[in-house]
């Protein structure tokens, strides 16, 4: 009965985050979807537990417990002379280890947003028949394609681990265009249905040391398996005459009337390939340095055009350093403290290139037997060069919280 | 510690339902390129035609009297019920009957009119051996394929229409009465003319401005209205030698229609959209719409309208005039004239408008100006196949109202989202 009640809650609950990048191509990528990584600003390097990460399958074999995270997302966005606050659902992941050889892992999150809107600051005069005509715009989309992962992970040998996970992308994105003339909406309204398969490669290893101490190194390649597919259902433009933003009988022209959808099919849109390679130093009992270097491209084919700004993200680099404390297990030490800065250049193809700077602070509470652990994340970010808006101030904050129990693990295993 | 781990699962579920509920949009400033959001076309005029169809007499609740606006009423025929009363019912011939004696009878009228003059309203029956004397086609120009009533009638009572007697009050409407005494001669008249309807089975009253004097348009109430023509008849039936039966029978319409002369289509009708329902006068009108076929699908017709000026009408100042327009189910084959009840050697031509697009709008300052932008945009979705329309006068209209109007180029006004 309680897995029922999270089911239908984490389907009502997926609304993705937002922020202007949303606006280039099929909508911005979301990156430390998880509440523990977003302090240190990385995807591989341990942030969960000592040695672990959410997001790295080739070091979950460390877990002694299964767990089950979720998090959320509240945001804040700054730009011009505005701003908007979101909430929103991040990321819920189920982790499974087996006899600290290997372990599996299910997850649900977001692949890209596309959640913004633009629109005209003054209405706009147009004169016919000796008569003005006063017209705005309002463009925006909304959802975004989702990301459903099947990992796997599993320990070669002391020194070395390798993991992987297959992502299935689904889900939809719509996209209105409103043209506001004398208070009556204008609609163009059309869907984007996104499908795919990526897969994930990682491999984490401790051969190297400095001064005795291990220096933990790991490698993650993205690639797709095929490239992301999008059917796109174009709907005639209405004169929603009911407001209720639908195309009904009692709109111009009517449903009845209307010419059919026109359903177009593309190709390799989105083929993204990524190379993150990170180290992680325990310079001291429960301390670590961390460095991560991230390469991301775009090859797909962007025939489509249904974004927000006439451009998209064609190449991105990520460089992070972090710093964090973990707790010691079993102690009265509960706590992990992070901190981080990184750097971000968003290659933007017809547009701007975009700048990314940003700081990341986070702490874990853990409690309990099982190693429960509260996670919070904080990242501020700043933005140059981004299109329409200029720059752009981000403040992030994500909640996770994370249950491990002794699911599929047998007792006397512990 | 299950119980810990329980709690903290609903703790986890209250954490996603409350930072679930709430989302806005982020509304980023200025879009670019506002030029060709919106255009605006003139769409040609590159055809019309004048053509009569069949003649409209305004509302089917009234039968219309009076000489107005070059129109002309000729008569008005009332066809009543063969039988009536309860069961078993009474026909007409049942009082000729000799167990009956009719005392006196009545022919009543209602209106909710008014008169400003007077005029003498003449009771005809209509003697013929048919028993179906004339039918909804019936108009002034069908005439030759009816009876001539004129000279098949027969005056059965007259009655004199003043002010006086017939004035609008707030107590209903005003009947009209005539009455057939006893003993009298038009009592015999009517037994003898229009009770037997073995002799003359069309039971047909035709009712006639005697003088031709009215020179206003002056109604009564339709077989179509609640208060349509009736006719009683008080009589005594003679049951047995003792018993006598003192009572009352109505009759009532069950077809009635008012004949016209209506105005004259003139030379100068021709170079107009000229609109009249006495006669039946339509126009089409082609326009070029090749414009439409380059526009992209999310093109959005607005502000589009038809607009004519009033050459010239027989309006009074007071009068509404409504023009309808509609889309033709069937293109203009011939832009020649075509009349349907003139003969020439033309093939006569059928226009039908399609459903999904009429709409009126009243003339007013010597303008009307009908939106048309569902005609386009149908018209680019492939609801309509004909680049024509179709102008006539409505039928709330009164048929004598004739119009003539100018068309203006139609402006029009379409978007982009």
């Amino acid at each position: 009965m309680l897995s029922r009640k999270i089911f239908i809650i984490f389907f009502i609950s997926f609304i993705f985050p937002q922020n202007a990048l949303s606006g280039y191509g099929f909508g911005s990528s979301v990156d430390n979807s998880d509440a523990a990584s977003l302090g240190v600003s990385n995807e591989l390097l341990p942030s969960f537990k000592s040695k672990v990460s959410l997001s790295n399958p080739s070091t979950w074999h460390n877990l002694l417990f299964s767990y089950l995270n979720t998090s959320v997302n509240v945001q804040n966005s700054v730009f011009q002379s505005g701003s908007s606050t979101n909430f929103s659902f991040s990321s819920a992941k189920l982790i499974i280890p087996w006899k600290q050889k290997m372990a599996f892992g299910v997850s649900f999150e977001p692949f890209l947003n596309r959640e913004v809107a633009i629109s005209d600051s003054t209405f706009s005069s147009f004169s016919f028949n000796d008569e003005d005509i006063l017209f705005s715009r309002i463009n925006s989309s909304s959802g975004g394609p989702s990301k459903g992962q099947l990992s796997f992970g599993y320990k070669l040998n002391e020194m070395s681990s390798i993991g992987t996970s297959l992502n299935i992308i689904f889900g939809s994105s719509r996209s209105t265009r409103n043209l506001l003339i004398d208070d009556e909406n204008h609609l163009l309204q059309s869907r984007d249905y996104f499908s795919g398969n990526m897969i994930d490669l990682f491999y984490s290893t401790n051969r190297l040391k400095i001064k005795e101490k291990p220096i933990f190194l790991s490698l993650a390649y993205s690639m797709p398996l095929n490239g992301i597919d999008i059917e796109n259902d174009s709907y005639q433009a209405f004169i929603d005459l009911n407001d209720n933003n639908y195309h009904d009988v009692d709109d111009f022209p009517n449903v009845g009337q209307a010419l059919l959808p026109l359903t177009q099919n593309f190709k390799d849109e989105l083929k993204i390939q990524s190379l993150i390679v990170g180290a992680d130093y325990e310079f001291s009992p429960r301390k670590h340095l961390q460095f991560e270097l991230l390469q991301l491209s775009n090859n797909g084919k962007h025939s489509l055009n249904s974004s927000i700004y006439g451009g998209h993200i064609k190449n991105k680099s990520k460089l992070s350093l972090s710093y964090i404390k973990f707790a010691q297990p079993f102690s009265r030490d509960r706590f992990n403290f992070k901190a981080s800065m990184f750097f971000q250049n968003y290659e933007v193809k017809n547009l701007e290139n975009i700048n990314e700077v940003g700081l990341g602070l986070g702490v874990g509470y853990n409690f309990g037997i099982t190693g429960n652990q509260i996670d919070f994340g904080y990242k501020y970010a700043n933005r140059s060069g981004v299109h329409v808006v200029g720059d752009e101030t981000l403040h992030m904050f994500n909640v996770g919280i994370s249950i491990g129990d002794l699911w599929f693990v047998k007792r006397r295993e512990i | 510690m299950f119980r810990f781990i329980l709690d903290a699962k609903k703790l986890l579920i209250l954490m996603i339902f409350i930072f679930s509920c709430s989302e806005e949009t982020i509304l980023y400033n200025e879009i670019e390129n506002k030029e060709g959001t919106i255009k605006t076309a003139s769409l040609p005029q590159t055809n019309n035609k004048l053509f009569q169809s069949f003649p409209s007499f305004s509302s089917n609740t009234k039968l219309h009297f009076g000489n107005v606006k070059d129109s002309e009423n000729l008569f008005s025929l009332v066809q009543m019920t063969l039988f009536s009363g309860n069961i078993p019912p009474v026909s007409l011939v049942d009082l000729l009957a000799d167990s009956i004696q009719v005392d006196s009878a009545m022919v009543f009228f209602q209106t909710s009119d008014s008169l400003q003059t007077d005029f003498t309203l003449g009771l005809y029956s209509i003697i013929a051996d048919d028993d179906s004397v004339f039918s909804d086609s019936l108009n002034y120009y069908t005439q030759d394929n009816y009876i001539d009533f004129e000279n098949n009638s027969l005056l059965l009572n007259t009655l004199n229409l003043s002010p006086e007697i017939v004035a609008p009050d707030t107590t209903g409407p005003d009947s009209i009465k005539f009455m057939f005494e006893s003993d009298s001669e038009n009592l015999d008249l009517l037994k003898e003319y229009f009770f037997d309807a073995d002799s003359y089975p069309a039971r047909t009253l035709m009712l006639k401005d005697e003088d031709g004097s009215l020179n206003e348009l002056f109604t009564i109430e339709s077989n179509e209205s609640s208060n349509g023509p009736k006719m009683r008849v008080w009589y005594k039936a003679f049951v047995d030698e003792e018993t006598t039966l003192d009572t009352f029978i109505t009759f009532f319409s069950q077809a009635d229609i008012s004949v016209f002369v209506p105005p004259a289509i003139e030379d100068n009708d021709f170079k107009y959209i000229t609109l009249n329902s006495g006669s039946g006068l339509r126009s089409i009108v082609e326009f070029n719409l090749d414009i439409i076929d380059s526009l992209s699908r999310n093109e959005l017709f607005k502000n589009s309208n038809l607009i004519l000026d009033v050459e010239n009408s027989n309006l009074n100042e007071d009068d509404e005039f409504y023009v309808i327009v509609s889309a033709l189910q069937d293109s203009v084959q011939n832009w020649g004239f075509s009349s349907p009840f003139i003969e020439n050697d033309q093939e006569l031509d059928n226009f039908s408008s399609d459903a999904n697009f009429i709409i009126s709008r009243k003339i007013e300052d010597n303008q009307v100006k009908i939106p048309i932008q569902a005609f386009l945009q149908g018209y680019k979705n492939g609801l309509f196949q004909h680049n024509e329309l179709m102008l006539y006068s409505a039928p709330v209209n009164s048929p004598f109202d004739k119009v003539r109007l100018n068309l203006n180029a139609i402006e029009v006004m379409y978007v982009e989202p």
